[in-house]
């Protein structure tokens, strides 16, 4: 598999000595979705902050599409990645949705004869299309995330960087934001990369990078990193519900599977209840 | 703050919000001038009525024109009052021992009153009915002659309309925390200077780490999507200057030449 | 303490154009000493009810009796400052009210604004600061340079400080991770066991379902049910047309039931859930 971000010893401080990124490494393939999971102050919005060039690195690699970021090439870089933060508020830029998705696209000199036709793509595939001419105080949070997406979806990234991107909105904002983004990656091709602390996100995700104090302390496939649960508690995180119930069980001496995921274990419960 | 008409733009469809604003904010400019030329009675009806056509034009409703007034009225009072006792030419009208009004005052005053009015109204009349984001598209274009000599035209226009834009959202975040202040027993209204002083540093200080927090987040945003202000960029909006402009700036042009004559024969 | 609405209106911004009918016809009754929720969508009244019942807002028509204080629209401003002291209302993101160059001086500013002398309100800060989880080496310090989550207890110390009877929280754990949520919760749930009356808003069902009695469901400016947390996710057809999830183990509960199984769906409990499946088995 291609790999589209490879980050290599990474080394960051905010204040000398205190090391917010502690030389990780990690890569990520290109069309996964990946999951960076840590709780709040192990360092996880700061990664994104360097990926996109935001931060400057202390040391170490990171190569995003094969292009190393450095200062030539950062408009190289940042033109693959697009990022919705977490404040939905704070990242809408434009007076009206049209004209927040507009912005990118004037930053990449675009015609503004094509602009329209562009702007109403992408908003009907957030399904913002009724809201073009709409004033962000008018939008709900979830709304506003998903101008952001469009907007960002408008200047063709390869990659898209979720940072917290949900943590702020209601549960109706999320699950639309969530549906959203796994469709992005399925139909598109686009490689996700989140930046969360909830572990039922993780659990449908193809990759996990655990974070904790600026340091990678486990990485590789959901059903691998979430099984963990002493790791998962020792580092203040949730551990799946799926997983607590199927664990209860097989401690009751039943045989069945360790599940992280809710759909599959209830799946096998069925299919056990019904052969008794 | 909720009632507040002035500088507040009404989404509706009319002759004047379809104008260019370039012809707008230049028309506002001259009509503005012309307000100040002594034409007399005669001229400010001239004007009075164009006033008129105009609020007609742009499918305001007369409540409100009233509204965009009202806040207003305290200074209009204030500055009348004064001129009234201040100005002593012409005949004498009444006099209640230090008080002494004479006729110059009195027709003085009302010109005052006439002219804060107009412009008031001529000035709601341009933010009702253009969208701030056209207003600063305007402003840039109106500036562009100055980019030769340096001056930043894109970065203020850019300024101004990220201003506008979180205008609504710094209101709402104020009330918020003067609201969760007073839940914590602070009244705004009330007590003494140095209790005053105390209300406003819990108001001031959050407001100000919320506004900076706002800002880096949204420089953040703005650089994550490739923002550059010095590389060149497009712009999405266009403005296209129609003939119905040029007809309306023909009208506005015409009704201050013929202020300016009026004065200068009066 | 109890808190009774009756008929109470409230209309923001009347008879202009932007008038916006928030409260429609609330009549509610919270009982002291219980922990409710209050839910519902973005936009249902939630945030307009919680500040009538510390007076920040007055109902347009109406009236709210808290204890033995009567509100209604013609109330002068100034007979309800005991009521902001009575009902402690923590803002959503409430960090964002800190002000002060240290911590002790912003816990003690609410006391202070009541009256209280600044050598007892200081005792009071101590205590609180304690009970929300952070030590006295932090008195000093200034609150800009804590964490979000610490700044967020802070600025609960700051509400606890005034020693309400009520205390009123508007989504207290957004933004938080799992294990600071939790944390948070506990705490109401210890304040609400030494005899304090506690509302929540919460989008989170899994947390009212832990924590909280009763449920008050808002929709469109009403209050549509007010029932004990177990009837209230019982009525699954009524929260799906509000688009509100229920709680994962009650969902997963009842994922299991249609297929066969017949586990009580008001369990609450993870192993007391894993007890009854594998009974089932």
């Amino acid at each position: 598999m291609e790999k589209i971000i490879e980050v290599k010893d990474l080394l960051f401080e905010y204040e000398e000595g205190l090391k917010t990124i502690n030389h990780i490494s990690f890569q990520i393939e290109k069309g996964t979705y990946t999951t960076i999971l840590g709780h709040n102050g192990s360092g996880k919005s700061t990664i994104a902050k360097l990926l996109i060039g935001l931060l400057a690195k202390q040391s170490g690699e990171i190569k995003v599409g094969g292009i190393d970021l450095n200062e030539e090439n950062l408009n190289k870089v940042r033109s693959q990645i697009g990022i919705v933060f977490q404040n939905p508020d704070n990242q809408f830029i434009g007076a009206t949705v049209r004209d927040d998705i507009a912005f990118g696209l004037e930053n990449m000199c675009v015609d503004p004869k094509k602009m329209d036709t562009i702007i109403n793509e992408y908003a009907s595939k957030v399904n913002m299309l009724d809201f073009l001419d709409h004033e962000p105080t008018k939008l709900s949070g979830g709304q506003k995330q998903r101008v952001a997406i469009a907007g960002i979806l408008a200047m063709s990234p390869s990659i898209i960087i979720l940072d917290e991107a949900t943590s702020m909105l209601d549960p109706k904002g999320k699950k639309e934001i969530n549906n959203l983004v796994h469709q992005l990656n399925k139909d598109k091709n686009i490689t996700i990369l989140s930046i969360t602390h909830d572990i039922e996100e993780a659990a449908l995700s193809d990759y996990v990078i655990l974070l904790n104090s600026g340091k990678v302390i486990d990485q590789g496939k959901p059903d691998e990193v979430l099984m963990k649960r002493k790791q998962l508690e020792s580092l203040s995180l949730d551990v799946p519900f799926a997983y607590k119930i199927s664990e209860g069980l097989r401690k009751q001496g039943i045989q069945i599977e360790t599940y992280i995921n809710q759909e599959k274990l209830v799946k096998e419960l069925c299919q056990l209840h019904s052969k008794k | 703050m909720n009632g507040m008409m002035l500088g507040r733009y009404l989404p509706m469809d009319s002759f004047i919000h379809r104008l260019d604003p370039r012809l707008k904010i230049g028309s506002l400019l001259l009509l503005l001038i012309s307000v100040f030329f002594d034409a007399g009675f005669i001229g400010y009806g001239i004007l009075g009525i164009f006033v008129i056509v105009l609020v007609i034009l742009s499918k305001m409703k007369l409540s409100q024109v009233v509204k965009s007034i009202k806040p207003m009225i305290f200074m209009m009072i204030f500055l009348m009052f004064f001129n009234l006792l201040f100005i002593q030419k012409g005949t004498l009208l009444l006099s209640l021992g230090f008080l002494k009004i004479y006729d110059q005052a009195l027709i003085q005053t009302a010109y005052i009153f006439i002219r804060l009015i107009l412009i008031i109204i001529m000035t709601t009349i341009l933010t009702a009915t253009t969208k701030p984001l056209d207003l600063t598209l305007g402003i840039e274009h109106l500036l562009s002659p100055f980019k030769k000599i340096g001056f930043p035209t894109h970065e203020v226009a850019m300024m101004i309309s990220i201003a506008l834009r979180f205008i609504p959202t710094l209101l709402e975040e104020t009330q918020r925390i003067m609201k969760a202040q007073a839940s914590r027993g602070v009244e705004f209204s009330e007590g003494s200077l140095k209790e005053k002083i105390m209300s406003i540093v819990s108001l001031i200080i959050p407001l100000f780490i919320s506004a900076f927090q706002r800002a880096e987040d949204l420089a953040n945003a703005m650089e994550s999507r490739n923002y550059n202000p010095e590389a060149k960029r497009t712009r999405y909006k266009q403005l296209i200057w129609k003939v119905s402009d040029t007809i309306s700036f023909v009208c506005v042009c015409a009704v201050c030449a013929g202020i300016v004559t009026l004065s200068i024969v009066l | 303490m109890s808190i009774t609405f009756k008929k109470v209106e409230h209309v923001y911004s009347e008879n202009t154009p932007f008038s916006y009918h928030a409260l429609k016809g609330v009549d509610l009754n919270i009982k002291t000493g219980s922990m409710t929720a209050l839910i519902g969508h973005t936009g249902s009244g939630k945030s307009t009810l919680i500040q009538h019942i510390n007076a920040l807002l007055l109902p347009t028509s109406g009236e709210i009796q808290i204890e033995d204080v009567m509100i209604t629209a013609t109330n002068k401003p100034e007979s309800l400052k005991p009521l902001r002291k009575k009902a402690g209302l923590v803002f959503q993101f409430p960090e964002y009210q800190l002000f002060e160059e240290t911590i002790l001086k912003d816990i003690i500013f609410g006391p202070k604004n009541f009256g209280i002398e600044e050598s007892e309100a200081e005792i009071i800060a101590k205590k609180v600061l304690k009970l929300v989880g952070l030590d006295e080496s932090y008195l000093e310090k200034s609150p800009f340079d804590l964490s979000g989550g610490q700044k967020r207890r802070v600025a609960i110390a700051g509400i606890l400080a005034m020693d309400p009877d009520i205390l009123i929280l508007d989504e207290p754990t957004a933004g938080l991770d799992p294990q600071g949520a939790k944390e948070m919760l506990n705490l109401f749930k210890k304040i609400n066991r030494s005899g304090k009356t506690i509302i929540i808003v919460s989008h989170d069902m899994n947390q009212v379902l832990e924590y909280c009695d009763d449920v008050i469901v808002m929709s469109n400016g009403k209050v549509e049910r007010h029932e004990s947390v177990d009837e209230i996710f019982k009525e699954t057809e009524y929260l799906s047309s509000l688009s509100i999830d229920l709680p994962t183990i009650t969902s997963f509960i009842l994922q299991l039931n249609k297929h066969g199984f017949k586990i009580d769906s008001s369990i609450k409990d993870v192993d007391q859930l894993v007890k009854e499946i594998g009974g089932q088995l």
